[in-house]
Order: C-alpha cells, then sequence, then structure tokens
C-alpha cells in the first residue's frame, strides 16, 4: 500500500513538476528556518546536569542555603620570590577591590585583604582585619612591619594560611564565589580581563576550580569544533569531487546538508519559542547534532546521485535514470531516515533531560532531510542538464572497482569472510570490562596544555582546584556533633588528594584557642563536663541522687552553687551517686537557676534518680529531674553540658570581640531561632578522575555510617559527587538508548522487509558496530564521557542505514531473479559504492584528532572508526551471512 | 536645691549647654529599678536575633547587673557594671562555660555589648567633667514635643565617638533622639528613647539603635518595671553574678 500509493505520487510530482518540486521544498525550508530567529546557544553547563537525581538535589538546598559551592581561583606569584612583599599585598588589594565591585557575578572574595584575624586580647577574643597597618586600620598603605604581622599571624594559623597561601610562600590565592546561578562562561569572560588588567605582567597568573574549567570549556569546544569541522566538510567535498567527477553533484549534496542544518536549527528555535523548553536551546551536548546531520543527509544525497550515475550510464537517459533511482532508493532511503529518526527518539527516554531535545530535533531533520533529498535533490537533477556521454557518467570511479573486488571476495569465501568478522567482534567483547569513564572536565585537557598545567598548579601547591560538600544538619554548638565534624575531617584530610576541609569545627577550635590564648587549646571543648542545676524557692541544706548513665569514672570536679563554698562537704560513693551536705548552716545553698555541683564524665548522664533534697529548714523537698532543654518547673534538677556552654559562650565572645554572626554563612546557617543547625563541610581536592571519585565518595559513605553518631546527619554532594551520579545516568542513558533502538529498528525492518529474518539481519552490522566500538574504547583506554557518549547516537545514525540499504537492494535482485550465483557480488556493486563513498567522505572528522580537547580527539577516531565499522559491517559479515543463506532466503522471499 | 537654681539662673538667663547637661544629670530617680529587658538585635540581612534580660540597678544606673535569661545560648551570662566618679568604671562579664570573670578595661569601651548596636561606651552615663556641651538649637521641634538640641563633644577621653547631637525634651529634660558620630565626623549611630512614668519618675520603657554604617538595629524593651523595691548594695558583686535572681 505505502509502496504504491504514496511512493508512486511522490516519485511522480517530482518526475512531472520539477521546478514546483523545488519552489515547494525551499518554501517549507524556509518556514522551518525562520525558526532561527529563536535559536538560543546555551554554554551553561551545569543546566545540563540531570536536575531531578539526588545529589543534584542536595547540591541544589545546599547552594541555596549557602550560596554558590564551586569557585574560580586566581593564584598569582613568582616561582623564586617570596609573596610577603609590598608589590604582592598592593595587587592583592587592588584585585580584591576589582572583583568586589562586580556585585552582579560576585557574590564573595577572599583573600588577604577580606580574612578575619582572630587575636586574644586582655582576656577577650578580638576580630578585627588581617590586612592592617600598625594601628589596625585596614588600608593599603601598610609597610614592611606589617607585613611580617600578617606573616607571622599567618604563620601561626596554618589552617588559614593553607587556603590562601601555597606550600612555598611564592603564590597567593584569591577565591571567587560566584552569585548563585550565574553563566560560568560569563563569569570566567569578565573575570579574566579584570585580573589582566589589575596585576602586571611581572606575576605569573594561574587560574582554577570548577568554575573556570566550566566557563573555559564550552567555548574550546565550539572554537576547536567549528575550525575542525569546517575543515572535514572541506575533505568531504574533495573526496565527493574526486568520485563524482562533477561539481554539479557535489554541490546538490552540499545543498541538501545546508538545507538540513537550516531546517534543525530552525525546529529548535520554533519549539523553543513554542514549549520554551530548556532541552530545545543548542548546548554543549549539541555539538555533535551537525555532525551526526551531515553524516546522514550526506549519505542520502551520496545514495541518490551514485545510483542516478549508475542507471544513466545504464539507461542513457537522465529521466529514466532519476526514476529507476527513485523506484529503487525511495523504501530504503525512507527505511533508513525513519529507523534513524526512530532511534534518535529513544533518547526521549535517556535520564539526560538535553538527550530529549537532542533526539526530537535530530529526528525532525532526518526526516526533513529525507524529503529533502527524494523531492528536491531528484528535482534538481532532472533540471540540470547532464552529458550523458561524459567521463563522469560512462566511466566508473575508482571506489566502485573497489566494490568490484570486495564483491568478488565475498561470493568466493562467504565464510571465512564470516569468520574472521565474527572473530574480531569476539576480541572486541573482552575489551568491555576495561571500558573506564571519564566525566571530569579537568581531564579533557591534554599534558602540557595551560589549563591543565595551572590545575595541577593549584592541586599540588595550593587548596585544590576540586571540591566536595558535606551538608551537616545538628546542633552546630553542641560539642558532641562539633567532635563528630571535626573527627571527619580528619579522616577526610588523611586521604590521598584531599587538601585541605573547612567547617565550623575549625571556626570553634580557632576561637577557643584565641580565648584561652594557648595552641594547645586548638580544640573543641569536650572535657566532658557538666554541671547538675537547681532551681528552688528554698535553699538547700542537703542534696542526694545517684546519675544514671554516667560510667564509673565519674569525677567531682567542683563544688557548689559558687564553685567555692566552704561549708559544702561532698560523699561521692558509691561511684554514682552525690551527696552534698552544709555544714554550716547560716550558709545554705542558694538554689535558683544555678550550679549545684560538677563532675565529668566520659559518657553523657541521661538523668538524675533518687533525688532527696533537704531545705534550709531541714525539710524534705520533692523535686523532679527535668530534661536541660524543656521548661524549668518550680524544685526540679536538670544537667546541662559545661562544654556546650563554653562553645555557646565562645560565640558570644566572638561578636563581643567585633565579629559578626553572619561572618560563619559560608560554614553554617542560622534557623528562625538563631540555632546553628544546618552547617557545611567543604573539602579541597586535587582534580581526580571520575573512578577516584566514585571510591571517594563510596569510602566516605562507609566511614559516615561506621563513626558518625545519630546526633548528626551527613549529606554528600557537590559538582565532582554529583558526577559520580550522572556517570551512573551516562551509562543508563548509552544502554538504554541502543536496546530501543536496535529492538524499534527490528521490528521496522521485520514489518517493512515482511520477514522477521530480515528484521534480524537488519541489526547485525549495528550490534557488531556497537560491540567493537565499545570494546576497543576497553581496550584502547579511550573513556566513555558526555561527549564520547554521543557515538551511540552516530552510530545508531549511521550503522542501520547501510545494513538497510543492502538487505532492499537484496530483495529487489531476489525479486528480479537475478542468479544465485552472482546476486551477492551484483548486490554488492550496486550498493558497497555509495555505502563506501559516504564512509570515505565522512572521514573528514578525522581532523578532529588534531583537537585540543581529548574527549574531541577520541570523538574524531570513533567517529571514522564507526563508519568503517558499520560498512565493513554491512558488507562484509552482512553480505556474507545473507550469501551464505541465499537459498534459503530465496526460498522463503516475500 | 540646686536644680532649682539652675533652673531658675536658665529660665532668667538662655541658658548653656553644661546647665542643661546639669538639668538632666539632676532629674530625680528611683532608689533602685528593676525590670526586664527584650532585646531585638536585627543586622544587616534582616536576620533577628532576641534575649530576654532580667536587670537591676542603683544610684541612677551607677550599679546595675544584668542576667541573659534567654536564649539558651546566653543564659547565665551576666553583666555587672559599678560606675565610679574617680577612677574607672568597672564592667565584668561572667561566662558560664568557662567559670570566669573577665573585666572589660576602659581602651574596650567601644566593643559590643553581647553583638548588639550598643557599645560598652552607650551603656555607661557620661561624666560632666569629661564633655564640653553646647546648645545649638533652643526652640526644637521632634515628634510635636519642643525641645533642645545639645551637642556634647568628649574631652579628652578615650571615646570611640567624636560628638552626639542630642534632643532634650525641654519640659522633662529627658533625652528622646541622639546621633552619634565616630571619630571621622560621619554620623555611626542613631538612638531613640521612650519613657514610661511610674509614680512621678520617668523610667526608660525602650531604646532604639541604628547602626548607620553596619546596617542593623538593636531594639531594648523594658517591661514590669519595678521601683524602690530596696535592692541592696551587696547585691552588686560578683558572686550574684553567677546566680539568676529569684523573682
Amino acid at each position: 500500500m505505502f509502496n504504491k500509493y504514496i511512493k508512486q505520487n511522490f516519485i511522480q510530482q517530482t518526475l512531472k513538476f520539477p521546478l514546483k518540486t523545488i519552489f515547494i521544498s525551499l518554501g517549507l525550508t524556509a518556514i522551518i528556518g525562520l525558526g532561527l530567529l529563536w535559536f538560543e546557544i546555551d554554554d551553561d553547563f551545569v543546566k545540563l546536569l540531570p536536575q531531578d537525581i539526588p545529589s543534584k538535589i542536595i547540591w541544589d538546598d545546599i547552594q541555596q542555603d549557602f550560596g554558590a559551592s564551586e569557585i574560580m581561583l586566581i593564584a598569582f606569584g613568582n616561582k623564586n620570590k617570596s609573596i610577603y612583599r609590598k608589590e604582592v599585598f598592593d595587587a592583592v588589594w587592588d584585585l580584591t577591590d576589582s572583583l568586589k565591585i562586580q556585585k552582579d557575578l560576585v557574590e564573595e572574595v577572599i583573600s588577604i585583604k577580606t580574612l578575619n584575624r582572630l587575636e586574644s586580647k586582655d582576656g577577650f577574643m578580638e576580630v578585627g582585619d588581617l590586612f592592617v597597618n600598625s594601628e589596625g586600620i585596614l588600608t593599603k598603605n601598610i609597610d614592611n612591619k606589617d607585613i611580617e604581622n600578617i606573616k607571622n599571624y599567618l604563620g601561626d594559623n596554618p589552617n588559614i594560611k593553607s587556603r590562601i597561601i601555597s606550600k612555598y610562600d611564592n603564590y597567593v590565592s584569591i577565591v571567587i564565589r560566584p552569585v548563585l546561578n550565574t553563566n560560568m562562561t560569563e563569569t570566567v569572560e569578565r573575570i579574566k580581563p579584570i585580573v589582566t588588567s589589575v596585576l602586571n605582567e611581572e606575576f605569573e597568573v594561574h587560574y582554577a576550580g570548577q568554575v573556570y574549567i566550566t566557563g573555559e570549556v564550552p567555548d574550546l569546544i565550539k572554537k576547536d569544533t567549528s575550525t575542525l569541522v569546517v575543515l572535514a566538510i572541506l575533505l568531504m567535498i574533495i573526496v565527493l569531487l574526486i568520485n563524482f567527477r562533477n561539481i554539479s553533484a557535489v554541490l546538490m549534496i552540499l545543498i541538501i546538508i545546508i538545507l538540513s542544518m537550516i531546517s534543525m536549527a530552525g525546529f529548535m528555535g520554533w519549539m523553543h519559542k513554542l514549549t520554551g523548553l530548556f532541552i530545545f536551546k543548542f548546548t554543549m551536548m549539541n555539538t555533535s547534532m551537525p555532525v551526526v546531520l551531515l553524516t546522514i543527509a550526506n549519505s542520502d544525497g551520496v545514495h541518490i546521485l551514485t545510483r542516478f550515475f549508475r542507471e544513466t550510464r545504464k539507461q542513457q537517459n537522465v529521466k529514466d535514470g532519476v526514476k529507476t533511482t527513485l523506484e529503487a532508493l525511495f523504501l530504503p532511503i525512507f527505511l533508513t531516515s525513519f529507523t534513524t529518526a526512530i532511534a534518535f527518539l529513544a533518547f526521549i527516554f535517556s535520564p539526560v533531560e538535553q538527550m530529549t531535545g537532542y533526539g526530537i530535533s535530530i529526528a525532525f531533520a532526518i526526516m526533513w532531510a529525507w524529503i529533502l533529498s527524494t523531492t528536491l535533490l531528484p528535482s534538481m537533477i532532472l533540471l540540470k542538464k547532464w552529458n550523458v556521454d561524459a567521463s563522469y557518467i560512462k566511466k566508473e570511479s575508482f571506489i566502485e572497482k573497489i566494490v568490484r573486488i570486495i564483491g568478488k571476495n565475498i561470493s568466493k569465501a562467504p565464510k571465512k569472510v564470516l569468520y574472521i568478522a565474527i572473530s574480531i567482534v569476539l576480541v572486541s567483547i573482552y575489551g568491555f570490562q576495561y571500558l573506564d569513564i571519564e566525566v571530569n572536565t579537568s581531564k579533557f585537557f591534554k599534558q602540557g596544555h595551560p589549563i591543565r598545567e595551572s590545575n595541577e598548579f593549584v592541586d599540588y601547591q595550593l587548596t585544590g582546584s576540586m571540591n566536595f560538600l558535606i551538608n551537616t544538619i545538628g546542633n552546630h554548638k553542641d560539642p558532641n556533633v562539633l567532635n563528630d565534624i571535626n573527627n571527619l575531617q580528619v579522616y577526610l584530610e588523611k586521604q590521598d588528594r584531599i587538601n585541605t576541609t573547612i567547617s565550623i569545627a575549625d571556626i570553634v577550635k580557632q576561637m577557643n584557642k584565641t580565648f584561652q590564648g594557648n595552641n594547645d587549646a586548638y580544640k573543641i571543648p569536650n572535657e566532658g563536663k557538666w554541671d547538675v542545676y537547681c532551681k528552688s524557692d528554698y535553699d538547700i541544706s542537703e542534696f542526694k541522687f545517684d546519675v544514671n548513665g554516667a560510667n564509673d569514672k565519674l569525677i567531682i570536679k567542683t563544688v557548689s552553687n559558687d564553685m567555692e563554698h566552704e561549708y559544702l562537704e561532698i560523699t561521692h560513693k558509691p561511684a554514682n551517686h552525690i551527696s552534698g551536705r552544709i555544714t554550716n548552716s547560716n550558709h545554705p545553698i542558694y538554689a535558683w537557676e544555678t550550679t549545684l555541683i560538677s563532675f565529668t564524665s566520659d559518657k553523657k548522664p541521661e538523668s538524675l534518680n533518687n533525688i532527696n533534697i533537704t531545705d534550709h529548714n531541714g525539710n524534705l523537698q520533692d523535686f523532679v529531674f527535668v530534661d536541660s532543654n524543656k521548661e524549668k518547673p518550680l524544685n526540679s534538677l536538670w544537667i546541662k553540658s559545661v562544654d556546650q556552654m563554653k562553645v555557646d559562650n565562645l560565640f558570644t565572645l566572638y561578636e563581643q570581640g567585633g565579629g559578626k554572626s553572619d561572618d560563619f554563612d559560608a560554614v553554617v546557617q542560622q534557623d528562625s531561632l538563631g540555632t546553628y543547625n544546618n552547617g557545611l563541610i567543604t573539602g579541597m581536592m586535587q582534580s581526580i578522575s571520575t573512578k577516584e571519585t566514585i571510591k571517594l565518595v563510596n569510602d566516605l559513605e562507609s566511614y559516615i555510617d561506621n563513626n558518625i553518631s545519630s546526633n548528626l546527619e551527613t549529606k554528600i554532594s557537590g559538582l565532582a559527587v554529583f558526577f559520580r551520579d550522572f556517570v551512573n545516568l551516562l551509562i543508563q542513558s548509552s544502554i538504554i538508548s541502543i536496546l530501543i533502538s536496535i529492538f524499534v529498528i527490528f521490528i521496522i525492518s521485520w514489518f517493512f522487509f515482511k520477514g522477521l529474518k530480515w528484521g534480524l539481519l537488519a541489526i547485525v552490522p549495528l550490534t557488531c558496530a556497537v560491540i567493537l566500538n565499545f570494546g576497543l574504547m576497553g581496550l584502547f583506554g579511550i573513556k566513555l564521557s558526555h561527549i564520547t557518549a554521543i557515538l551511540t547516537a552516530i552510530i545508531i545514525g549511521v550503522g542501520v542505514d547501510f545494513a538497510i540499504h543492502y538487505i532492499s537492494e537484496f530483495k529487489r535482485n531476489l525479486k528480479d531473479n537475478i542468479p544465485l550465483e552472482t546476486i551477492t557480488k551484483d548486490n554488492v556493486d550496486d550498493v558497497g559504492y555509495p555505502i563506501l563513498l559516504d564512509v570515505l567522505s565522512n572521514m573528514g572528522f578525522v581532523t578532529l584528532l588534531f583537537s585540543t580537547l581529548i574527549p574531541l580527539n577520541y570523538m574524531g577516531g570513533l567517529m571514522v572508526f564507526a563508519m568503517l565499522s558499520t560498512s565493513m559491517g554491512t558488507l562484509t559479515l552482512l553480505a556474507s551471512l545473507i550469501e551464505i543463506n541465499k537459498e534459503y532466503l530465496r526460498k522463503n522471499k516475500q | 536645691m540646686k536644680f532649682l537654681i539652675v533652673l531658675f539662673v536658665s529660665i532668667v538667663f538662655s541658658m548653656t549647654g553644661k546647665e542643661l547637661s546639669i538639668l538632666m544629670d539632676n532629674r530625680e530617680s528611683p532608689k533602685d529599678v528593676s525590670s526586664e529587658l527584650n532585646m531585638e538585635i536585627t543586622n544587616k540581612k534582616g536576620r533577628v536575633r532576641k534575649s530576654k534580660i532580667k536587670s537591676i540597678s542603683k544610684d541612677n544606673n551607677a550599679k546595675q547587673i544584668l542576667w541573659f535569661l534567654s536564649p539558651a545560648d546566653d543564659k547565665g551570662i551576666s553583666y555587672l557594671k559599678i560606675e565610679h566618679d574617680n577612677q574607672d568604671d568597672e564592667i565584668r562579664l561572667w561566662l558560664p562555660g568557662f567559670k570566669k570573670f573577665r573585666r572589660i578595661s576602659s581602651n574596650k569601651k567601644a566593643d559590643s555589648f553581647m553583638g548588639s548596636d550598643l557599645s560598652y561606651e552607650d551603656m555607661t552615663s557620661r561624666q560632666m567633667k569629661d564633655y564640653s556641651f553646647k546648645i545649638i538649637d533652643s526652640n526644637a521641634d521632634i515628634d510635636g514635643k519642643s525641645c533642645y538640641i545639645l551637642e556634647s563633644i568628649p574631652n579628652g577621653i578615650d571615646s570611640e565617638y567624636s560628638r552626639h547631637i542630642t534632643w532634650v525634651d525641654d519640659n522633662t529634660y529627658l533625652a528622646i533622639k541622639e546621633e552619634s558620630f565616630n571619630q571621622n565626623g560621619n554620623l555611626l549611630k542613631l538612638k531613640k528613647i521612650k519613657y514610661k512614668l511610674i509614680d512621678s519618675f520617668h523610667l526608660v520603657s525602650e531604646i532604639f539603635v541604628e547602626n548607620i554604617q553596619k546596617k542593623s538595629n538593636t531594639k531594648l524593651t523594658f517591661s514590669n518595671l519595678n521601683i524602690n523595691t530596696g535592692i541592696k548594695n551587696k547585691m552588686f558583686q560578683e558572686k550574684n553574678m553567677k546566680r539568676l535572681p529569684r523573682k
């Protein structure tokens, strides 16, 4: 039905009214092309990442609370000079100010100029600026003595120093935290010129941080791709020209390609306009679309033109040549386009949202390319005056001669060819186990590339260029929680690639050290000390109670409400029992919300039992034990952690000394009641591979499960961590697309070729090409990334086409009763030439091997390999399979 | 008597700044005051922190203890202030966690009181001998009240301010509003004070302080004001800082 009605109508329209056909196709393409008005490019890589996976949701929440987590780092200095000189400090001052005024872009600048100094003075903590003169005034006009002062302070506080000064004191860094949700490419584009204008050429400058890498990569890919793709197209033109030996033929193919590209971009523009969906923007993920469409649109045109030349050579008539070409190729070209489009539509099932837009857009473009190839192209062919006696029609091309040789060999020894092909595929299966993934953009650069070198510099000399985040939920003034956080940091800093971590625990330790005026006090107050409080209208002459939950090592530390009550006699037997008795009745214990007694215990005491209190009149009073967080009725006792009170007091002293509570915003957030219950540990680390990231995060999760108490809830996130989950999605995405595509192609081929066997045969080259490609990636250490994963698209797009052309032609030959002895040779002669020409004309993508980006190198090499493997898979594996089973196929032909 | 003489002189002759300040200083005040304070500190990001404080004072605020009752983080912290005429004022802080007293020395008077916009200097009375006074305007008006505008300039003392401009109600000689300028002459703080009449005494019921440069503000509201309850001098000693007063 399809064959007879639609096909005949289509063909007749084109044959009878070529000019009209040209105008209609161009007109419709122009309408679609209008969508270019709304075609948008978006460089923001972060938006491409799936938004709904748990680690991304956590990351978004963290950034909402704490601001942007990813940073840009600018390090400058000179290899053999100390940074403790005036020129450097002037530069730090100027650069900090220049960056801070970019308020739409920069949330925070961390440098020597913006850091606080915590000092012990008169028994208090004094909070001031670090970058000050001898009078304590924040000013650019500091002298060498002031610089020495700053140097000494940083030397005494290595945990602060390591964040901004390099290992050998020869580089200083400025860290930029961007405003949340700003475009990273724009951020980098604006900041770099500012840095260049402020820092004079005497300084060596390095950039690092995820913001920098993520901001630079799209532009690099764009530049590289656009230059190299142009080269690839030029090479394609040259190859086509050499083989067609006619410039009009090449131009016609180019016209189809260009119009298909316009329609693809136009379609994306229309869809973006109509739906407003981000998936129809042109992003980094979409950079391979032009390449894919190029190969497919080229393929259609090559098949039609080669067939046209072949038929015209036979029939010596252009119109007949076009007619026969269309009759022979209408169905296969439709099928190849349709199956490819369906295969790309399978991207809808990808967990990477952007791939949905990719799939839909390219599916549309492929179908439009089919329409243009079967209407506009034949019309253009008809309208052109061809010389049927010219050599480009009369004489076979070089490739046609090669194809004859291939055809002969397959006919002679099909089994040998089959076994060799299968062996190669089997060998490549072995490579699957070595397949590795790398999505860390900083690893995309070759050794020696300035970006990679800067990254490595920052990794080894400064804090590191990557980070991860641990969101901590709990009372961040509770010493037990702070100790858990501290222990987590200690564990992390022992890991190889982690340079430093920062959290509220570091600040508490710093405050404690400063207040106590003692370096040994650089720790969380945690003596396990507890105060028993009481609240009564009566003064007390005697008390007794058992401490429940404290261990046997309970030690009385101090006595009485005033801590020096001379008339109080204490008994402490048995181990958890405490008794106190006033020896002078004129001095009872004041009992209104003060301490009764203090003790230390390794274990947290849970409650007080067997309470016996006698008031100053000698009367026994009823007292109850209450939780310290609850309302305290009259005649009650409760236990308070002294360590907790110390932490509370440290925060009070900090504010008293000139600090502000929002100084801690980067590490802890307050809720509406002023409780610090939401904290963040930021770990700075060296740029590591995706594999190492996965291991780090898994080990960290295991450590937390086994070592962190239930007082503290943790959630791990950060861009580096998020990549771990993204990796899984990437694999899923590739596998899903391949499986669905293979299945759909099988069904369609089964339907259109009317036979299960044809369906199975159609997917043989595709399946083998997939195995070959990924297996060899594993064997040769070529990493899978979100860039190389697009290869599946190319393999699918191209891989099935050759098989469908081959099968379609074979069925035609069966129908025409071509002798079985020569059927394979004839088949290969008919379809082999366009297949090989198609492959050769796409060899231009080898230029991607010259890209500065490793994934693009892989893309180039793998693309070439994909074309070769799918074409050879068709001309060897499929051809030999069909040759071996030709008797059976003839008997059961449909 | 002195007050009446000064008042008489000031009525007959135009008043000087010093005379006005004497009138302000010599207003009648209760022997002692106990009250509860609610302190709200709002930072530049709009974040509010609330505290509840118990206060007792004597001798026109020359002696004062403040105990922090809430939030839980601050509970137990207390301040003791004793002002002296001929020597440095004493301000002590009790830190219940460290079981330590800390004395706030005179050169730390610019430090913030509990993270608020009030400094220790703001909380202590100005000694007449330490300032020079000048009336800038005798017929000013604020919120419908006629008032004097008095300029006070520190005289050789350690102060975070270069001068104060105070609006003084010309009926009650109460400071209603004040602008305080830093050492660079820039406006640093704006204060507004409200009063409540209890038994013929005008007692402070609300103080609002805005730090113009830091864009933060503090509001202190006084409630449960009780006067002349017989608070003894011996209350104002360190040992009482460690224990909350019974109600």
